[in-house]
């Protein structure tokens, strides 16, 4: 299920609200969220919810008895488990058929389903194991709190990645309240409008182009695609983490922020801390910093720098373009560290952003293609080198419309700190109101496609 | 805090309203007292073949899905006003940049345009160059092998606009190589479209099926291919001044232009099997359900009724060919017409019941029907494409 359709808004959260605000006590409360938690899942997993549960039971399990008997076997243990299950189900096959490839084999693939949201709730579990076992956090007692944690379905499907440590207190002693509520709705009706109205235009642009005959494309047809998918992934992203984060404050838990602003960025480096901050937070804490971070050899930390960025490729995907972007950032970050940083400096603020966004879409075009040799081509579109690009197929696609122009302003406009919609005042909560209207609409819009007979 | 307080609970009674518009609509449709306007966004679930007890449940579960989301999409109040103001919206604004205006896409995600210089609706197929070159060969290859068996196939192509030369990045050049592959032994001919004029004069302006002239035309063309009479003094008439907004109308949810039904003024005699039980001919009503309160209203499909999997005409003829005819809606215009050269004639369409979910051997039926002669009248791009997935390679065992 997914926070932008109409079984959600109008079904599923409307139900799920008059449950849990039912109860008074809290346990009851995580009760039903938990359940709640599993049915959303469910609607879109019913086979990989098993799977699930079982994730939370053997953890809650297994972390008690490595807490208890202070066991680094069964931390390594646990480790290995939860990592194994995201490596069986998500890079299985692409390690084989690299193998594959590579020795000319047949090893036969597993052709598993990747069930959704595996990344981001494994990599929650394990900042669960990995605390309690540094002792930063206490052990959770309640399988039923720790089942709220691993499953709440605000967070649940595309994070943000919320560390055991941050609503560990949350879990028992959290306070919903008036205020509170309505800030998480304004979060949310924002998340969703980001997503509704704006990402899924941006999608359309940027489906249409590359999906057409990328040869053709040439440099503005690549350029406009571009563009159009990095507001896409933005707004989308960030949308959504808007929606969790909303949800979340409704019900009392104080996720932390995913997102900062990222293209207003003046450094790749600044990128990263504005871009996904739950993601690069989860590596830096818990893979740099313990592979020694920058307290090392320059040499050390450059090796430390290529094994997290090309882990946060992989993360994004089982495919090489992934690693490729992994280690483009990786470079990136390495030169800006030990060689630009200074000259950067010396840059006026819009040479940075000009620096910035460009390195980034470019980033964004390796992120696209799954297919190298599709990347190849659009990069050499990007590149001029297959010329400008037939207008006639960009017209024929038809991208300029009203609709997506005035998109595209405001896309380019809400990339940007603005502080509408932040006040409390009753202009703000029409608008809110007014654009949650607007955004449903657009979802319906989007959803009506008659099944007429007409194919017959 | 007072201001929190009332956007919540406006929020709050919003979706909670909402929520009771599905159950009251869920009560009443199920009790018969109202019913939906429309059941054009009724999605159906396809399940797919079952292995084992997951394969199963998932279909199972799949389909309670799609229940539940066509409920929670089509009950949505004012869903259909809803959706008229953004179609409206849309097609409003595109009109400052567009001359051939695009609307959106249909189910099977072609684009639908407007021309509105000559004013009718037009859609074009999104399938990709190598993606029409892989399908036309396995075409190809069907009507080759059911010729290799002796079979003695016929083959009309209406022309829709995008398979015109009248279309700028038309796809006309796939039914000349269509021709050139196709075993010799195989008679095929296509709808021959000069002019924008009589495209217009042949198609309705704002449905996907070629009207009462096209229709004839292409019967004449037919009898010719045959090589059988024809029914001469065939005459058209204008069946009502009631408005029609076809399909692509429909779809685009737009009235910028529309279409009168029109048909033969005829009389044949013959007996009919419609799914192997005998019926009045008269299940063509060819009686127009006029002033239907929904203006999208399916005038062609009530006019023409021909929903039906497996239709014989029996015109007693014995000293006449049986002929089969394997295809869509655009049959239903002459169909019967085709069939009085004939003694008995079957119209076989693979959507309907009794072939909609079943297996079809198209070999044994000619086989089991003394049947002489096939001819394949469809809609062009489902010929040369099989775009609505007929499985037509599938039929032949």
């Amino acid at each position: 299920m997914v926070f932008s359709s109409v079984i959600f808004l109008f079904i599923f959260l409307p139900i799920f609200l008059l449950f849990y605000f039912f109860f008074k006590k809290r346990k009851y409360r995580n009760i039903v969220l938990l359940i709640f938690s599993l049915l959303f899942y469910s609607y879109g997993e019913p086979i990989y919810i098993f799977l699930m549960i079982l994730s939370i039971i053997v953890n809650y399990f297994l972390v008690i008895y490595m807490y208890k008997n202070k066991s680094k076997f069964m931390f390594i243990t646990l480790i290995v488990l939860n990592l194994g299950l995201i490596l069986v189900f998500k890079y299985f096959d692409f390690f084989i058929g690299n193998i594959n490839n590579l020795f000319n084999l047949n090893i036969k693939y597993l052709n598993l389903a990747l069930p959704i949201g595996i990344s981001f709730y494994t990599f929650q579990i394990l900042t669960y194991v990995i605390d309690v076992y540094r002792k930063k956090v206490p052990v959770q007692k309640s399988i039923i709190n720790l089942g709220c944690y691993i499953s709440a379905f605000p967070q649940l499907i595309a994070g943000p990645i919320v560390r055991y440590d941050t609503i560990n207190e949350e879990l028992d002693n959290r306070k919903e309240s008036w205020e509170d509520f309505s800030y998480g709705l304004r979060r949310f009706i924002i998340g969703l409008s980001k997503k509704a109205i704006i990402a899924n235009e941006m999608a359309y642009v940027a489906d249409s182009l590359f999906s057409s005959n990328l040869s053709q494309l040439g440099f503005i047809g690549t350029f406009i695609g571009i563009i159009s998918y990095s507001l896409e992934i933005y707004f989308d992203f960030s949308g959504y983490s808007d929606m969790a984060i909303g949800l979340g404050r409704m019900l009392g838990f104080h996720y932390l922020e995913n997102f900062n602003f990222p293209y207003i960025a003046k450094s790749i480096t600044d990128f990263w801390r504005r871009w996904h901050i739950s993601l690069s937070s989860f590596f830096r804490d818990y893979v740099y910093i313990p592979l020694g971070g920058n307290r090392c050899s320059i040499f050390k930390n450059i090796i430390n720098i290529l094994i997290v960025w090309i882990l946060t490729g992989l993360w994004h995907g089982a495919s090489w373009n992934f690693v490729l972007w992994g280690l483009y950032y990786a470079i990136l970050l390495i030169i800006e560290k030990f060689v630009l940083k200074k000259v950067l400096d010396k840059f006026p603020n819009f040479l940075k952003h000009i620096y910035t966004i460009i390195l980034v879409m470019l980033g964004w075009l390796i992120f696209y293609f799954t297919d190298l040799s599709s990347l190849g081509t659009a990069l050499t579109n990007l590149f001029g080198l297959n010329g400008l690009g037939s207008l006639t197929l960009i017209f024929h696609l038809q991208i300029f419309k009203v609709r997506t122009i005035i998109i595209f302003i405001i896309a380019i406009i809400f990339s940007m700190p603005i502080n509408i919609l932040k006040k409390n005042n009753i202009v703000t909560y029409i608008l809110l109101i007014l654009l949650f209207i607007i955004s449903v609409v657009f979802i319906l819009g989007s959803n009506y496609n008659p099944f007429i007979y007409f194919r017959f | 805090m007072k201001k929190d307080k009332i956007f919540v609970i406006t929020f709050l009674i919003i979706i909670y309203s909402v929520l009771a518009i599905y159950g009251l609509k869920q009560i009443l449709i199920s009790l018969n007292i109202i019913e939906l306007n429309t059941t054009d966004n009724w999605k159906v679930y396809e399940p797919f073949k079952e292995n084992n007890i997951i394969d199963k449940f998932e279909n199972k579960f799949n389909s309670l899905k799609v229940s539940v989301e066509n409920r929670a999409n089509n009950y949505f109040p004012f869903y259909v006003e809803l959706n008229e103001l953004y179609q409206g919206f849309n097609f409003q604004t595109n009109k400052l940049f567009y001359n051939e205006i695009p609307l959106k896409t249909n189910s099977d995600n072609e684009y639908l345009f407007y021309n509105k210089e000559n004013k009718f609706y037009y859609y074009e197929t999104n399938l990709k160059d190598n993606e029409l070159e892989e399908r036309l060969n396995k075409q190809v290859d069907f009507f080759n092998e059911l010729s290799n068996k002796g079979i003695d196939v016929y083959i009309y192509i209406p022309t829709r606009y995008e398979l015109t030369t009248l279309k700028d990045n038309n796809i006309s050049s796939y039914i000349s190589e269509f021709k050139e592959k196709l075993n010799p032994k195989i008679k095929v001919e296509s709808m021959k479209i000069d002019s924008i004029q009589e495209y217009k004069d042949k198609f309705y302006l704002t449905d996907h099926h070629w009207n009462i002239v096209g229709a004839l035309d292409g019967y004449n063309s037919i009898m010719d291919m045959l090589g059988v009479d024809k029914l001469s003094n065939l005459n058209i008439k204008q069946v009502s001044n009631q408005k029609y907004y076809g399909s692509l109308a429909k779809t685009s949810m737009n009235t910028e232009t529309y279409d009168c039904i029109m048909d033969v003024d005829v009389n044949l005699n013959y007996d009919v099997l419609i799914n192997g039980k005998e019926k009045d001919k008269l299940f063509k009503p060819r009686v127009l359900a006029e002033g239907k309160t929904n203006k999208y209203y399916d005038y062609y499909v009530q006019y023409f009724n021909g929903q039906y999997g497996n239709i014989v005409y029996d015109y007693h003829q014995d000293d006449k060919e049986n002929l089969l005819i394997m295809s869509d809606s655009y049959a239903w215009q002459i169909d019967y017409l085709i069939a009085a050269s004939f003694n008995k004639t079957h119209v076989i369409n693979l959507r309907y019941i009794p072939y909609k979910d079943k297996e079809f051997d198209l070999t044994q039926y000619i086989k089991e029907n003394n049947i002489e002669k096939v001819l394949f009248l469809y809609e062009g791009g489902s010929t040369l494409f099989d775009q609505y997935d007929y499985n037509f390679s599938g039929r032949v065992k």
